[in-house]
């Protein structure tokens, strides 16, 4: 009797696998070209584990996932259309050069350095809202002008001043501990990638050391601190950049790139890219070797790094792991995309630019009051201890420690609630239906438009079935009403919830 | 990595059951309602009167007896003082921050700011301890109806112990819980219809077999769903309750969140959390307290009558604080004009049922409030008895996901937690 359950289950399985015309939403029907060095890396790894090589992602996904993940937005219903219509052979290298130049790019990239670098004005941080605001500026425009990453590292280390006058200052009041370990420990967990725990006794005293000098003094404008050195004969941070950059590892190429990957790919290269061993700096992996030297080589551009990312095999690979091959397995060996929830502050923001009502945020810090504008985008909030209680449920880092794994993009009981349920999302997903696009449109198009919005691809001819039945056989105002439910279910739903 | 995290977690619950074995005579409370009266309430004008040091520290103002011989309390609290044979007062707080981050951080987890690290709060921490036995479907920890926003509150515990806010006003027509009652009065089976057609449309999640990522997203969605779906929701719908009732907690938002408190806690909800706002009175000090204790005297009274009548009041521990008090002496000078500031040297809290004793004072301050006379209490020694009276060790082990190696608190003060209000013959470690 179970074995007929299990034949039968089996059969289904097959049926719906079998389902090409819905694969092709996802992916392309070659595989995924296998053109440089990275590329041929990443093979050997799907090798070692026996994936066959993968499919490439289909054009909607990967304008979809470029887009988030170099800009944190969703491409609009146009973007969407003309990319898919674009016929010319180029057309997803000429898609990333445009991302790269986008001032979104500068504004999710800018939160991740903020995020990093733990900026917030309350506990346990305690930078203060003028000191968030400058150190903020100062990140801001290091990505915009695409400073080099080592002279953007190497201005962290060296600075001294006032906090409000030399943000870059605030990189050493930035940490709950400003003790020279407390200092040492957040420099190595943001430069190096590691943290104390990986090394000997002596060599956290020795880090430690780097920064015994640091010293901190008030002045008589409220909340503003001068970082100043207490032998400034001798300025012993310089061994600490000393050691990142020392050849032959350069650890700090090592570190980045890690970091730059995870950062891409939300998922580690080979292990948490905050918490490396020292293993990670003497043999790295074959990836890790070339992607380090690749940014070395390539003066630490961060924009042609995440050029050469976007471009790779393991970024254009489909979301869905080859036939008869494990999910998971195939999605650790980078041979299906890791799927990632978006992070909180995307969400927010898509939320916001498809329904066109701005989020509010609240602050209980009672001097001085910011006032935001409501066409703010939530990615470039500066202030960590700025949010909303959306914020708080879809795990926004907590900016305490700086730690990569402070942003849990995993998906709670409490997410799904409220996405089903919150009064709040209903009453702007009500207003998705005054998007004038929309009102002029027919039942059909109407459709179209939403999923085009949402999912960044036209639905199959079976979800334009279902939906036209199910708005068909409707009347009066519930009949209306379906659109704000179909937006409902396409919000609600795994496809637009993941970067996949 | 989220493998590790997995069997980290499995680990995790195997510590917080050995634990939790720790043994009392009575049987430990089941659920906690924190009263945080955020900004540093007066302890003047509520716990601590001093009606002969001056006008110049009480401004006139009394203190007035309560059913309790020998307690009086400010005349601000005329419900509070019918019931003082409920609760009992602690008259010596202590800890060196002025600061409304730093003190609230040691009240709520026990420990001094620093070292690199944010610990959980109390709220985080019961929740997690409890949430073994707890079956409901709402989350274990839920705050009412602001977060306190100064830090996280789950510290290193992680996203699964936070606590869930609700937002909305209890005080409205209806409490609109963000997320647990459904948008625009939606009858189940429209939501059941929705449902269904929402899996319909699940092209994606049919082309992805079964993995993490597609489990995951599963599992918290029959989670959510059976909370939509269940009686969870009625127990934020307030119209359940009569007229009378709802009058009797006051229809304020504070005294309407006192009794979702109540409900909360007969669902069985193991550590609840109401945020009072507006007790940060550094300006207009006075005129902000008629208003202020007004409402907190009627809701609290209130709560403590309800929980004593239903018989819930042994099995629910309430406790009242603020992260410190306020200066007992007034400030005339501009810009403060009459008010009272930061005040953390000496100040009161205030803990009832769960086993705690009732009509007790514990410690003293001296004739003006400004220093603590005897009997000192540290946060970590309020903290400490309140994890007693809930059956957690304080000494004993925190489990954690970042593989720390700390005790729940760190050790007791000299004075020690407050055994005075246990129960004759009730743990003495």
């Amino acid at each position: 009797m179970k074995k007929i359950l299990f034949l039968m289950l089996l059969g289904f399985a097959l049926l719906s696998c079998g389902d090409s015309a819905s694969a092709q939403l996802y992916e392309k029907r070659q595989d995924v070209p296998i053109r440089t060095a990275l590329d041929q890396a990443m093979l050997r790894r799907w090798q070692a584990v026996n994936l066959p090589v993968s499919k490439e992602a289909s054009d909607g996904v990967l304008l979809r996932r470029a887009t988030l993940a170099l800009t944190g937005s969703l491409p609009t219903w146009q973007e969407v259309r003309s990319y898919c219509r674009d016929e010319s052979p180029d057309k997803y290298e000429k898609l990333v050069d445009r991302l790269l130049a986008d001032s979104r790019f500068t504004d999710y990239w800018t939160m991740k350095w903020a995020d990093a670098l733990r900026i917030k004005s309350e506990f346990p941080i305690n930078l203060w809202p003028n000191a968030v605001y400058g150190y903020h500026r100062f990140i801001r425009q290091a990505v915009a002008e695409n400073r080099p990453l080592d002279q953007f590292a190497r201005q962290l280390l060296n600075a001294t001043g006032s906090n409000f006058r030399t943000p870059e200052a605030n990189f050493f009041r930035a940490t709950a501990d400003r003790s020279p370990e407390g200092i040492a420990r957040a420099a190595m967990l943001t430069l190096l990638g590691s943290r104390p725990e990986h090394w000997s006794k002596a060599e956290q005293q020795r880090f430690a050391s780097c920064f015994r000098d640091v010293a901190f003094k008030k002045t008589m404008e409220w909340k503003e601190e001068i970082v100043y050195l207490a032998n400034p004969e001798q300025d012993r941070r310089q061994a600490f950049a000393d050691y990142l950059f020392a050849p032959p590892q350069n650890r700090f190429a090592i570190a980045m790139a890690h970091r730059l990957w995870f950062w891409m790919f939300g998922q580690a290269l080979d292990c948490e890219a905050d918490n490396l061993p020292a293993e990670a700096f003497e043999n790295p992996t074959p990836a890790a070797r070339l992607l380090a030297k690749e940014l070395a080589s390539n003066g630490y551009d961060l924009r042609k790094f995440c050029r050469m990312l976007a471009l790779s095999a393991p970024f254009r690979v489909s979301p869905l792991p080859a036939a008869g091959t494990s999910g998971d397995e195939a999605r650790a060996a980078f041979a299906a995309f890791p799927m990632r929830r978006l992070d909180a502050e995307v969400l927010d923001d898509a939320i916001a630019d498809l329904t066109g009502v701005p989020s509010k945020y609240a602050s209980v810090i009672p001097e001085p009051f910011s006032i935001l504008p409501p066409e703010k985008h939530t990615v470039t909030l500066e202030d960590g201890s700025i949010g909303n209680s959306f914020l708080t449920i879809f795990g926004r880092p907590s900016r305490d420690a700086g730690r990569l794994d402070e942003r849990p993009n995993d998906v709670t009981a409490k997410q799904r609630l409220w996405l089903f349920n919150s009064a709040e999302l209903y009453r702007k997903l009500q207003k998705l239906q005054r998007r004038k696009e929309l009102q002029k449109a027919w039942a059909e198009q109407r459709i179209e438009l939403m999923y085009l919005m949402t999912l960044s691809r036209k639905p199959n001819a079976k979800e334009t079935a279902l939906s036209l039945d199910e708005f068909q056989s409707r009347k009066g105002n519930y009949k209306w009403q379906f659109w704000t439910e179909l937006a409902w279910h396409l919000v609600n739903s795994r496809e637009f919830l993941y970067q996949h | 990595m989220k493998t590790s995290l997995f069997i980290l977690l499995s680990l995790l619950s195997a510590a917080v059951l050995h634990a939790a074995e720790m043994k009392t005579s009575t049987a430990p409370a089941k659920s906690v309602i924190e009263i945080w009266v955020w900004g540093g309430p007066s302890q003047l004008e509520t716990f601590d009167p001093k009606p002969n040091a001056g006008k110049e520290y009480n401004n006139g103002l009394k203190a007035i007896p309560t059913n309790v011989p020998g307690i009086e309390i400010s005349e601000m609290l005329p419900e509070l003082a019918k019931h003082a044979d409920k609760y009992s007062i602690i008259r010596s707080m202590t800890h060196p921050h002025r600061g409304h981050e730093t003190a609230t951080y040691l009240m709520q987890t026990g420990r001094e700011p620093g070292g690199g690290r944010v610990y959980p709060a109390i709220g985080a921490v019961v929740a997690m301890f409890k949430s073994k036995e707890y079956q409901g479907e709402l989350p274990p920890y839920i705050v009412l109806t602001v977060p306190k926003g100064r830090f996280s509150e789950a510290g290193f515990l992680g996203d699964a112990y936070a606590p869930l806010v609700t937002g909305g006003n209890p005080a409205a027509s209806t409490f609109a819980v963000d997320g647990i009652v459904p948008p625009g009065g939606q009858t189940r089976d429209a939501i059941k219809r929705r449902m269904e057609f929402y899996k319909k449309l699940d092209t994606f999640g049919r082309e992805l077999g079964s993995e993490r990522v597609t489990r995951e997203f599963d599992e918290a969605g029959k989670q959510a769903e059976s909370v939509i779906l269940g009686d969870a929701a009625a127990v934020f719908d307030l119209s359940l309750e009569s007229d009378e009732m709802r009058n009797r907690y006051g229809r304020n938002s504070f005294g309407q969140a006192c009794l979702v408190a109540r409900r909360l806690v007969e669902y069985g909800v193991p550590y609840v959390t109401i945020n009072a706002q507006g007790w940060d009175s550094h300006k207009r000090h006075f005129e902000t307290m008629k208003q202020k204790t007004a409402e907190m005297d009627r809701a609290v009274a209130a709560l403590l009558d309800d929980l004593a009548k239903r018989e819930l009041l042994n099995s629910t521990l309430i406790w009242w604080s603020g992260e410190f008090g306020r200066t007992p002496k007034i400030d005339r000078h501009a810009p403060w004009n009459g008010g009272r500031n930061h005040f953390s040297d000496c100040f009161s809290s205030m803990v009832a049922g769960g086993g705690f004793l009732g009509g007790k004072v514990v410690g003293e301050s001296d004739a003006t409030g400004e220093k603590v006379k005897s009997r000192p209490v540290a946060p970590q020694d309020l903290l400490g008895s309140i994890y007693e009276r809930c059956g957690i060790d304080p000494d004993g082990p925190l489990p954690n996901p970042v593989n720390l190696q700390v005790p729940v608190l760190p050790p007791e003060s000299k004075a020690g937690r407050l055994r005075e209000l246990y129960p004759a013959g009730d743990i003495q470690k």
